[in-house]
């Protein structure tokens, strides 16, 4: 444990998903204490107990960040165990991919509450209750940068997600709370560099995914699909002192495909 | 980076960090030719980033953007610079701290990318 976030409390929410566990599981082996939060309580349990069992210290909260009392219990209750909160990532979201015309309202309300409004409701939760200051990651998306097919409602959810951090962070330095608000955007990740089963739902089914796969590869300069770790890792910089100046940015994570692009 | 990409390709690859000034990114009064400066090497650290990556052994190529960083030439107001307006001083440890990131397995994946050490000055429109 090189403890780069040694005694940090973080509130990891979607805890219950992959690249939740992967972040619940890089914070805790810096030092980090974690609450992984979600709605999937036998998948947040699981989080909780990987942690505990690789020697660090995580517990499950149930949450529905799209309602702003589920916030309030979810952050008493890491006040309550911890003493202290940190560390916010807005981790948790979905994606619908369709063209544009086949989107329906329900489409377009169910992306802006989990994508935008959840993290919204977050930050004003936690940031008058960081007592010494901190940092909120907001996870978005590379189509959240720029344009992309097939991605118009999840596009803008994420984008509205990535110009609040830009707003938010503006805010807290003029406010002087301490509190630092960054983005990472992870490219494409997938652990072992093959694209998930779980993601053939987004995908059209297994063939799909494989399309999707070959298609990624051949776009990303670096030539393969990265790993949950890296953008993990990126999180563990912007949650540490390391990043004390660090604020308003996106880091990106992509092997390189917005290089030329931002 | 013209000299040193050859030597980390023959050591089997590696990282190139640049630290550029935030003038690169946003603008001030005073400052047109360092700006269009630092902002030129933004994008030399980019195109980098792509020719190394798709040449292998691969060598990732990021950069660091810095706010005004706290030496003691500052200080002593003796940087010979006007005064740039770049905001609180930025300490010059959380620069290599931010370099550091770039220069690890931890940014195996990253390349072409700006880590901003300037303490959101570069997020917010110029004044």
């Amino acid at each position: 444990m090189t403890g780069r976030l040694a005694g940090n409390v973080a509130l990891i929410t979607g805890g219950t998903g992959a690249l939740g566990r992967t972040f619940s599981l890089a914070f805790a082996r810096e030092g980090a204490r974690v609450v992984a939060s979600g709605r999937n309580e036998e998948r947040g349990v699981e989080t909780a107990r990987l942690v505990n069992e690789a020697g660090g210290e995580a517990i499950f909260a149930p949450h529905d960040i799209t309602h702003p009392e589920d916030w309030r219990h979810v952050v008493d209750h890491t006040l309550k165990t911890f003493g202290r909160l940190d560390t916010l990532i807005n981790n948790a979201g979905d994606a619908v991919l369709k063209p544009i015309t086949d989107l329906t309202p329900e489409d377009l309300e169910y992306l802006m509450r989990l994508n935008f409004e959840g993290p919204f409701l977050g930050m004003q939760e936690v940031i008058p209750r960081m007592k010494d200051g901190g940092a909120i990651i907001n996870i978005t998306v590379l189509t959240a940068m720029v344009g992309n097919a097939n991605s118009t409602a999840y596009s803008i959810a994420k984008g509205g997600l990535a110009h609040l951090t830009r707003a938010v962070a503006r805010d807290c330095v003029q406010q002087g709370n301490g509190v630092r608000v960054n983005a990472v955007v992870p490219g494409v990740l997938f652990e072992g560099g093959v694209v998930s089963p779980g993601a053939t739902r987004v995908h059209g089914g297994p063939e799909g995914a494989r399309r999707f796969q070959e298609q990624i590869i051949a776009k990303t300069p670096l030539g393969r699909i990265g790993e949950p770790t890296d953008a993990a890792a990126a999180a563990v910089f912007l949650a540490s002192d390391d990043a004390r100046h660090v604020t308003g940015m996106e880091y990106v994570v992509d092997g390189g495909r917005m290089a030329g692009g931002n | 980076m013209r000299a040193a990409i050859p030597a980390i390709r023959q050591n089997g690859g590696g990282y190139i960090v640049n630290i550029i000034s935030a003038l690169g990114k946003t603008i001030s009064t005073e400052a047109a030719v360092f700006s269009a400066l630092s902002g030129g090497l933004r994008i030399a650290t980019k195109s980098a980033a792509l020719e190394c990556a798709r040449q292998e052994p691969r060598i990732m190529v990021n950069a660091v953007l810095v706010g005004a960083v706290d030496v003691p030439q500052l200080a002593a107001g003796k940087t010979g610079l006007p005064d740039l307006g770049l905001g609180p001083t930025i300490d010059a440890g959380s620069v290599a701290a931010a370099a550091a990131q770039l220069v690890c397995a931890d940014s195996a994946y990253v390349t072409g990318m700006e880590i901003y050490a300037d303490g959101g000055y570069a997020a917010a429109p110029a004044r």
